[in-house]
């Protein structure tokens, strides 16, 4: 997917929530649905089973309007986190800008992450995408709940690579507008890059900012 | 209670979770059962399902008969109502005759226009004997469909009110008053964990109460808070989250907030680069005046840095050349293979060959003409002369 098209003077981006099945990823995209006015969104396309969970994946478009010139729009798509969709992850992988990996911070859960982080750099270098290049920003979710592991726990076990990391509850709405914030300006980062200059997203506390 | 339909004694002010939600209906009820047509007459509830309409209506009951025992008190649904209006039976007299008129699910009203009349008459006759009516539903007024104006007047001339969905904080009660009314136990962090769970509606509440409560009592131990996401899995729905009730109220605030930032941040990623610019520029132009800019396009969709002044050069010396080309093929009266096109300067070379073929078939005497210094020309020479110049910068 062209980030960037001069000739239509559109930006399109697109954000890919990954993670282990019920981490939470629908969640954040119904929370972003929730706050996001109705004339700026369009519907919000989920395929689930019966009992909910995702079966193919939600899709969520945003128009942020004109911006420079240039018509804005967000995607937002989930993966179906249950280990025998990986084929559907694939399909819903092709043509990131970035992704979010929203890992469950339950106790129980660690292995669950930890395996489907595996599952997201195996579907990155099928598609010869190294995970160093492109934007990834690690959400711990589920942190309201009593029986979870340390923020630095998990920070030792999944993000080796350093990447933004932010505690989260989506089910409360917290974190969930700061995690997609650096997954923009990280997809923005290597726009910017692209065109050698740098940048920070001004005004926004907590971007960049390490979960500890 | 001289009611025809039973009502359950449990469902007391008392048993009602009172939170921000739900406090204005719970007042206005509890104020119809204590000074029964005194104000909010009728009193007309609505919610969602299962956050209280009916424990309310019960409670009403009640607490009327609590404080006078003779006093003549119905609770029924509406289609029992209906029914039992339209067939005229002895039970339509109780009605009539009820001091107190407590109609549940009024949804199902249905649209028979007699049976309206039928209930638009009882009401009129009760509110004007100052009786006390009060009206449970899953929706306002307005939205029940194609009611008599004066029927909706009727409904809506007390007190319309309504029970929103449970906050944690709600929630957390009415799991505590629930397990307190079983005697029942939990750990506190289950307790809190099932609050949490999303589960908006109070019956489904109690409902995964209960399935918790049933695998402790399965398991012979106490239930860890860990377990009671798996337990609730087909109960608790991604549809039912507590932001979702309270969103139309803060719609805008962090998104707006999350817009402002990355409206910046594309603000500087594209403002940044001349050349880029300067290349926007140019396939605007030049899109404008009908030429295929695909060459100048995939510099801007590379990631290599360009020299903008020096390719947007190279792509108007094309077209200069481009427009030659087509000059030379108008002068002579050549018609171009349908699939090329003069608007695309990547094809220069190719049309340059076209027209030399062209000039050799349509070679005559009468284009040839002697110059200042008497030199025979001919005028594919002169074209392609005239066009190397253009090719060289004029």
């Amino acid at each position: 997917m062209s980030l960037v098209n001069y000739a239509t003077r559109e930006i399109t981006c697109k954000i890919v929530y990954y993670g282990p099945g019920r981490s939470g990823k629908t969640t954040n995209l119904q929370y972003i649905h929730s706050r996001v006015p109705w004339d700026r969104k369009g519907e919000m396309v989920s395929l689930a089973t019966e009992t909910d969970r995702t079966l193919f994946f939600d899709f969520l478009p945003i128009e942020l309007g004109q911006i420079s010139g240039f018509t804005t729009r967000f995607q937002l798509y989930t993966v179906p986190g249950q280990v025998y969709y990986n084929a559907t992850r694939k399909l819903v992988l092709q043509g990131a800008d970035g992704v979010v990996f929203v890992a469950d911070s339950q106790r129980s859960q660690l292995e669950a992450d930890i395996e489907s982080f595996r599952n997201l750099q195996a579907n990155l270098l099928e598609q010869g995408i190294d995970i160093r290049d492109i934007p990834v920003v690690i959400q711990y979710n589920k942190r309201d709940l009593p029986n979870v592991l340390s923020v630095d726990r998990l920070e030792e076990e999944l993000n080796f690579r350093n990447v933004p990391s932010y505690p989260a509850s989506a089910l409360l709405g917290e974190g969930v507008f700061d995690t997609l914030r650096s997954a923009s300006e990280g997809v923005l980062r290597k726009l910017a890059g692209k065109l050698d200059v740098s940048f920070e997203l001004r005004n926004s506390e907590g971007v960049g900012k390490r979960a500890r | 209670m001289s009611g025809n339909v039973p009502v359950d004694p449990s469902m007391t002010f008392a048993s009602f979770v009172v939170g921000p939600e739900n406090r204005l209906a719970w007042e206005a009820a509890r104020t119809a059962a204590e000074s029964p047509g005194s104000a909010y007459n009728p009193l007309f509830i609505y919610s969602d399902t299962g956050l209280g309409k009916t424990h309310l209506l019960v409670a009403i009951a009640n607490r009327a008969q609590e404080l006078q025992p003779d006093i003549a008190v119905v609770y029924t649904p509406i289609e029992k109502l209906l029914r039992e209006l339209a067939a005229e039976s002895e039970a339509g007299t109780y009605y009539h005759d009820a001091e107190i008129l407590l109609i549940d699910d009024l949804q199902f009203l249905g649209h028979h226009s007699e049976g309206h009349r039928s209930l638009f008459h009882l009401l009129d006759h009760l509110l004007m004997a100052g009786r006390q009516v009060a009206l449970a539903c899953d929706r306002p007024p307005l939205e029940l469909g194609e009611l008599d104006d004066r029927l909706l007047s009727r409904f809506s001339g007390g007190l319309v009110v309504d029970i929103g969905r449970p906050k944690l904080e709600t929630r957390r009660a009415i799991l505590e008053l629930r397990l307190s009314a079983l005697g029942a136990s939990l750990r506190p962090e289950v307790i809190e964990a099932i609050a949490r769970s999303a589960i908006e509606n109070v019956r489904q509440l109690k409902g995964a109460l209960n399935r918790v409560l049933a695998a402790q009592k399965a398991a012979r131990r106490e239930i860890e808070a860990d377990e009671v996401d798996r337990l609730l899995a087909d109960v608790v729905s991604d549809s039912q989250l507590p932001w979702l009730a309270e969103a139309q109220e803060q719609v805008g605030g962090e998104f707006e907030d999350f817009l402002s930032d990355v409206s910046s941040a594309v603000e500087e990623a594209l403002g940044a680069p001349k050349w880029r610019e300067d290349l926007a520029r140019a396939i605007l132009k030049w899109e404008g005046e009908g030429y295929l800019t695909k060459r100048l396009e995939g510099y801007l969709d590379g990631d290599e840095i360009v020299d903008a002044e020096q390719v947007i050069a190279a792509y108007e010396r094309d077209v200069g050349t481009l427009r030659a080309i087509e000059e030379g093929f108008s002068r002579l009266q050549a018609q171009l293979p349908p699939e090329v096109s003069f608007r695309d300067p990547d094809l220069v070379e190719e049309l340059r060959r076209l027209l030399a073929e062209a000039r050799r078939a349509n070679l005559a005497i009468d284009d040839y003409f002697l110059d200042s210094e008497k030199v025979v020309w001919n005028w594919p020479v002169v074209d392609e002369l005239f066009i190397e110049n253009w090719d060289n910068g004029h």
